[in-house]
């Protein structure tokens, strides 16, 4: 976590990490945002209708729409597209023990001796 | 020295400190979130039921989905708009970002009004029905009893709060459910003196002051007169494990010491307890209602009618209930099947589907319910012919044939008919009654981790809207003096925003979908 | 001054829990006798309803003994020692250590006090309840904990229930809490006080604070979801078929105990980092100012503790070796324990080392910090079979297992926050704790502390479980030899509740009687000891600028033996230094530190001297 190099600002300067907004050119681009988030919300509707050949093509195929939409508000609306390095190290950390908690929770399901000899 | 990094960034971090602020918060929620999807994995994985599947209806989720992505447009126009320096329309993006929520919000009450309307009876077999009680609107609705005929009721002042009076009612021809006026006391004869006297709360207090009072009393003697057995009992202890297979060496003078300290204590208090005793016998003599740990009363004038709910009691039986708080009630217990209505069957848990209790109270289905098999059974083997010998087993099999909303194997009227019209309602007994339950969390853990889930996600949106309502209220001063403190405060707010729908953008296939 | 409402708090809700478990010794020791006058006050506390209803005749039933258990437990770990020691100490000395102003959001600071003071007074609370409190131990397994107080009149007031909404409130106040503590540390640092500056406490504080955020949520879940179990009848932890008392209960089933355990043990374990590292972190400071010398091995030490919070998310499951889940996730959380001890180890050994040719000044803050070094290395090394799935099938629930954590958060963690309060206390009042007084508090305190645990190893061993109130004679053919390790041990722990008399008489009269001393009085070299005290609003007079790493001691050349963060290095100094072959180095780090915009001069990092 050392100090990133940054050239754009000098030391008291105010912090603008986005420099002067064209209004009408960013709410162009979060409309556009917008749209592509509602249509793959039809498609995620849409897909769910159709058999993929087993539940678990149609979950993947749905997370995937998920994943993608949330990606898309979590770069543009959030602006994790041009972040800190700060952030993106608390979010690493965050990503890696939230999946450890749903993976290793899951995983003590997985038993072979168990599967082996039936109790 | 005032907190730097209010309104600028710090240099090597690049964030003013609300913006890591907000983030690490973020990080917390993403725990929070991911705990409760955690679950909801194990939960599903795990589970030894059939897990709803297809069973929410999409259309409001999907509004409510765009809904959200909307707001989150214009929340971050509105800190654009900000950051341009254009007040203006961020006033604008702000209310409807706003309304967004209340919309959001009214949709959300919308489905789970539905839902906490909608019922489910599981019968001993496993089969579960779907549908509401007859008159899901009124009070009697479901899964209550009716008592009536009580003449003897038993408190125990200890552990009662007599809130079970909120259930009395007054019987009304053959309908015994109107509630009692306000300040019609019962009256009722104490056991002990025949006086009578009305069950009020401020009664009670006093009963019950006076039973802890004897009770303390009591335990302050049995307490003494304990303490001074305890050397003598030290000293049989002592005496003993010089006895038998085990024993050991054992001190006799400190055996001695003990039963010397016990006549001396004895000795020494002797007035103490008797001053004791005689406060326990004048207090006894002083309150004779609550000598025992329990006061039984008798009703005087008319029988009283009560009407409970199962979940509000311990036990009960055809002539008696126990309520939580040990209360016990003595009458004669009617009303006890649930008028109801259905609108699905679910046959996926019976055994023999063709032998299930539905058909006892729905015979005239079970033909159609033969036919809708063969149909279903057919049309599946067709799309998936490598199942035709194990289809019994197969999940999507049993969902798609064995649980029968009405409609699928009924006219649209008939369906509607067996929801809606009295001549098809039917008396579900007590005895066939595994389980009763709305579509509230306590129907099954799915719907557990769907209240819990949309509704804790709910609070978040009530929480940011109340706080996006608050840069709007107070922004313009902000604004004048510092817009650039004010753009902060909603980058802030709206990263929350955004988390918000984020979250949702999960939860609308997870729940509604897959 | 929130770190000092924290720690007046702490120290509070560390009594109580002290002393419900006297009453509990005293039930272990001697079951079924009436409690003597000098215990009974401790139930009389709570009303003489309740001791009529659980402790009839004085005497302790199986369920007190559960409810003081499950109190002690949840008091002593969320209450006591993590208010005290993280949130107390955080407050108070962390903003100090790095020269902030401040809290980084000074209103959420008191917010989160406020939330947690909430909280206690609600679990408190619970003992007025006509169900009494919690019953199923600190960690509320389901299904007893639903089950447990179905019978009650109102599910929402019962001590089940309660114990789920204070929880709900704590965690809340710790989520803030944390929040607020990593951003100070990230964003208000001095001028000069780079990451590798920091003093070792602060670097301890900021690892907790991530513990503490990241770790909360998933506990807060698990009560939310406990909390709809008790209140709305669902079943998340029910699982199908359950009965109570030979009837079926009136739920859908469903759900899996085991779930509620790995949330619960999801934060039940960096919680044990969180408890630990203050008394940790502590003593580092006290040990380096006393021996007068640079903490020995300080970035291995960073480093470790970092790796130790990294580690301590993917070890929960060896609580639950027990629980039936899959051998093949017991066997990787095998594996990461042991992993786990490494970093455990590095950071003992570089206090050991520490004292190494030190010419150490024996005050009271090192006699505490001295001893928390082999108590914490005891609990620490007994834990190391407990960590292996089939020693853990035997000494699981044991007497054993309490000894060791116990010597890890009693003898360990609360001898390093005593060891805090003595060192801190002239900087929050200006005034000396008493000598005297702080032997007589140290001595007596460590011999009761061995006298307590060290017999729960061999009890523990013989199969003693934890959970039976009346010490064993239930299975008296099997455990009676060992019936008078109970009695020794309750005399231990009611003369350690004597032992801390002198402390409360030094810590109340040092407040106001005690010997005025200057602002530096031990001459230590981080920031805290540089600002008048008690420390003015704003922390500094003028913004401090910092010259140097945390720990310099002794600097070869320096006219005295300690070399503060805050003063600029002397001519001699900066001489010795060249000689000692660093002056390309130090030309780097002046080049680098201008690019960055970091004030290029006499505040140069130096590795070569807090480093070794």
């Amino acid at each position: 976590m050392e100090p990133s190099p940054d050239k754009s600002h000098g030391h008291d300067s105010g912090h603008d990490a986005h420099p002067p907004v064209d209004l009408a050119k960013s709410v162009r681009t979060y409309l556009k945002v917008g749209g592509t988030l509602i249509l793959f919300t039809g498609i995620t509707w849409a897909v769910a209708l159709v058999d993929f050949g087993s539940h678990a093509a149609n979950y993947a195929i749905g997370l995937s729409i998920a994943t993608f939409k949330v990606s898309l508000v979590g770069l543009i609306f959030m602006h994790l597209n041009h972040e800190r390095p700060l952030i993106y190290k608390v979010l690493l950390f965050t990503v890696i023990f939230a999946a450890a908690m749903m993976f290793l929770t899951v995983l003590s399901y997985l038993d072979p001796i168990k599967a082996r000899f039936g109790f | 020295m005032e907190i730097p990094y209010t309104v600028s960034a710090r240099p090597d971090t690049g964030l003013y400190n609300a913006k890591v602020g907000i983030w690490l918060f973020l990080a917390s929620e993403v725990m929070l979130f991911g705990g409760l999807f955690s679950s909801y994995v194990f939960l599903r994985i795990g589970a030894d039921f059939s897990w709803p599947f297809h069973e929410l209806n999409v259309l409001p989720g999907f509004i409510n989905t765009m809904v959200l992505i909307a707001s989150s447009v214009t929340v971050v126009a509105a800190w654009a708009a900000l950051k341009a320096r254009r007040y203006g329309w961020f006033q604008i993006n702000m209310i409807i970002t706003i309304a967004c929520s209340l919309a959001f919000m009214g949709i959300k009450s919308y489905e789970y009004y539905g839902k906490f309307m909608h019922y489910s009876v599981i019968l001993k077999d496993g089969t579960i029905l779907d549908g509401h009680p007859a008159h899901a609107s009124e009070e009697h609705a479901g899964d209550k009893i009716t008592l009536t005929e009580v003449r003897e009721i038993t408190l125990a002042p200890a552990w009662s709060t007599l809130n079970f009076l909120n259930n009395r009612r007054v019987a009304e021809g053959s309908r015994p459910f109107a509630s009692v006026p306000e300040g019609q006391h019962v009256k009722v004869r104490l056991p002990s003196t025949g006086a009578e006297t009305e069950l009020t709360k401020e009664w009670f207090k006093e009963i019950k002051k006076q039973y802890w009072e004897l009770r303390n009393a009591r335990s302050e003697l049995a307490t003494l007169t304990a303490r001074l057995e305890a050397p003598r009992i030290r000293a049989e202890e002592l005496r003993k494990t010089g006895e038998g297979e085990n024993k050991v060496e054992v001190d006799y003078r400190r055996v001695e010491s003990l039963l010397k300290d016990y006549a001396e204590g004895k000795k020494e208090n002797n007035n103490k307890i008797a001053e004791l005793a005689q406060k326990v016998k004048s207090l006894e003599t002083a309150h004779p209602d609550v000598v025992g740990d329990t006061l039984t009363l008798q009703v005087v004038g008319n029988p009283l009618v009560f009407l409970v709910g199962e979940k509000n009691l311990q036990t009960y039986s055809p002539t008696q209930i126990v309520f939580r708080d040990t209360t016990i009630l003595n009458g004669k217990m009617t009303g006890d099947a649930i008028p109801f209505n259905i609108d699905a069957i679910d046959l996926r848990k019976v055994k023999k589907p063709e032998e299930s209790m539905a058909w006892k109270y729905f015979p005239q289905l079970k033909g159609n319910y033969e036919k809708h098999r063969e149909e279903k059974t057919a049309e599946y083997i067709k799309k998936h012919p490598d199942h035709a010998g194990n289809y019994v087993e197969v999940g999507d099999w049993q969902h798609e044939v064995l649980r029968i909303p009405l409609h699928e194997m009924l006219s649209e009227e008939d369906a509607h008919a067996y929801l809606h019209d009295e001549a098809h309602t039917v008396q579900i007994n007590r005895a066939d009654r595994q389980f009763y339950s709305n579509f509230s969390p306590s129907r099954s853990p799915y719907y557990a981790i769907y209240f819990l889930m949309t509704g804790l996600h709910g609070l978040h949106v009530i929480g940011g809207a109340i706080v996006l309502t608050y840069f709007l209220v107070t922004g313009r001063r902000m604004y004048r003096t510092n817009p650039e403190h004010l753009a902060n405060r909603v980058e802030v707010g709206g990263l929350f925003w955004h988390f918000v729908d984020l979250v949702w953008i999960f939860l609308f296939p997870v729940f509604y979908l897959m | 001054m929130i770190g000092v409402q924290y720690g007046i708090s702490g120290l509070t809700f560390l009594a109580v829990g002290f002393l419900l478990m006297l009453v509990m010794r005293w039930s272990i020791a001697y079951p079924g006798m009436p409690l003597p006058a000098g215990l009974d006050w401790i139930l009389k506390l709570f009303g003489s309803e309740f001791m009529s209803r659980w402790a009839p005749e004085a005497r302790v039933s199986g369920a007190l003994y559960n409810m003081l258990g499950s109190m002690h437990g949840t008091i002593m770990v969320f209450f006591g020692v993590v208010p005290l020691g993280f949130a107390a100490f955080a407050n108070f000395v962390m903003p100090l250590q790095i020269g902030a102003p401040d809290m980084a959001f000074p209103k959420l600071n008191m917010w989160s006090f406020w939330l947690f003071f909430i909280s206690g007074v609600i679990m408190l609370a619970s003992f007025f309840l006509p169900s009494g409190p919690a019953q199923s131990g600190w960690t509320n397994y389901s299904p007893l904990a639903t089950q447990i107080h179905r019978n009650t009149d109102s599910h929402f007031w019962t001590g089940q229930s309660q114990w789920l909404f204070a929880m709900v409130f704590n965690i809340s106040a710790s989520l803030l809490g944390a929040v607020n503590v990593l951003t100070t540390v990230i964003n208000l640092r001095a001028q000069g006080m780079t990451w590798m500056r920091l003093p070792f406490f602060s670097w301890a504080m900021f690892a907790i604070a991530f513990l503490l955020l990241l770790a909360f949520p998933p506990l807060e879940v698990a009560a939310l979801m406990q909390l709809s179990d008790n209140v709305l009848g669902s079943s998340f932890f029910l699982p199908t078929g359950l009965r109570s008392g030979g009837t079926l209960l009136d739920v859908s089933g469903g759900g899996h105990p085991v779930l509620f355990q790995h949330l619960f043990w999801f934060l039940g374990h960096p919680e044990v980092y969180v408890l630990l590292l203050p008394g940790l972190a502590i003593t580092a400071e006290v040990i380096t100012c006393n021996t007068r010398k640079p903490l020995w091995g300080y970035k291995s030490m960073v480093y470790a503790v970092l790796g130790l919070s990294f580690l301590s998310f993917l070890v929960w499951a060896h609580h639950m070796y027990l629980t039936g889940m899959g051998t093949v996730v017991a066997t990787f959380f095998q594996f990461t324990t042991v992993l786990i001890s490494i970093p455990s180890v590095i950071l003992l050994t570089c206090l050991m080392l520490s004292l190494w040719g030190g010419s150490i000044r024996f005050t009271v803050p090192m006699l505490f910090a001295t001893a928390f070094l082999p108590m914490f290395g005891i609990g620490g090394l007994t834990g190391l079979p407990l960590a292996f799935s089939f020693i853990d099938l035997y000494l699981h629930d044991t007497y054993y297992v309490i000894a060791h954590f116990h010597y890890i958060v009693a003898p360990g963690v609360i001898f390093g926050i005593f060891a805090g309060i003595y060192h801190w206390f002239p900087k929050v009042t200006g005034r000396m704790m008493g000598t005297v007084l702080g032997h007589l508090h140290f001595w007596p305190s460590l011999v009761a502390m061995n006298v307590i645990f060290a017999p729960m190893f061999v009890q523990g061993m013989a199969g003693f479980h934890r959970r039976w109130f009346d010490g064993g004679r239930v299975f008296e053919m099997v455990t009676h030899q060992y019936f008078y390790l109970n009695e020794v041990i309750s005399w231990g722990a009611w003369a350690l509740g004597l032992a801390q008399i002198p402390f409360i008489v030094n810590f109340v009269w040092s407040m106001f009687a005690g010997r005025k001393v200057p602002d530096n009085p031990w001459h230590a070299t981080t920031l805290e000891w540089s600002t008048p005290t008690p420390p003015p609003h704003g922390n500094f007079l003028t913004p401090p600028v910092v010259h140097r790493g945390p720990y310099e001691y002794s600097v070869p050349g320096a006219s005295r033996d300690f070399s503060p963060q805050w003063e600029a290095p002397s001519v001699e100094e900066s001489i010795e230094e060249d000689n000692a072959g660093h002056p390309a180095a130090s030309m780097a780090e002046r080049a680098i530190h201008s690019v960055k915009g970091e004030p290029a001069g006499p505040d140069v990092y130096r590795p070569g001297m807090s480093n070794n």
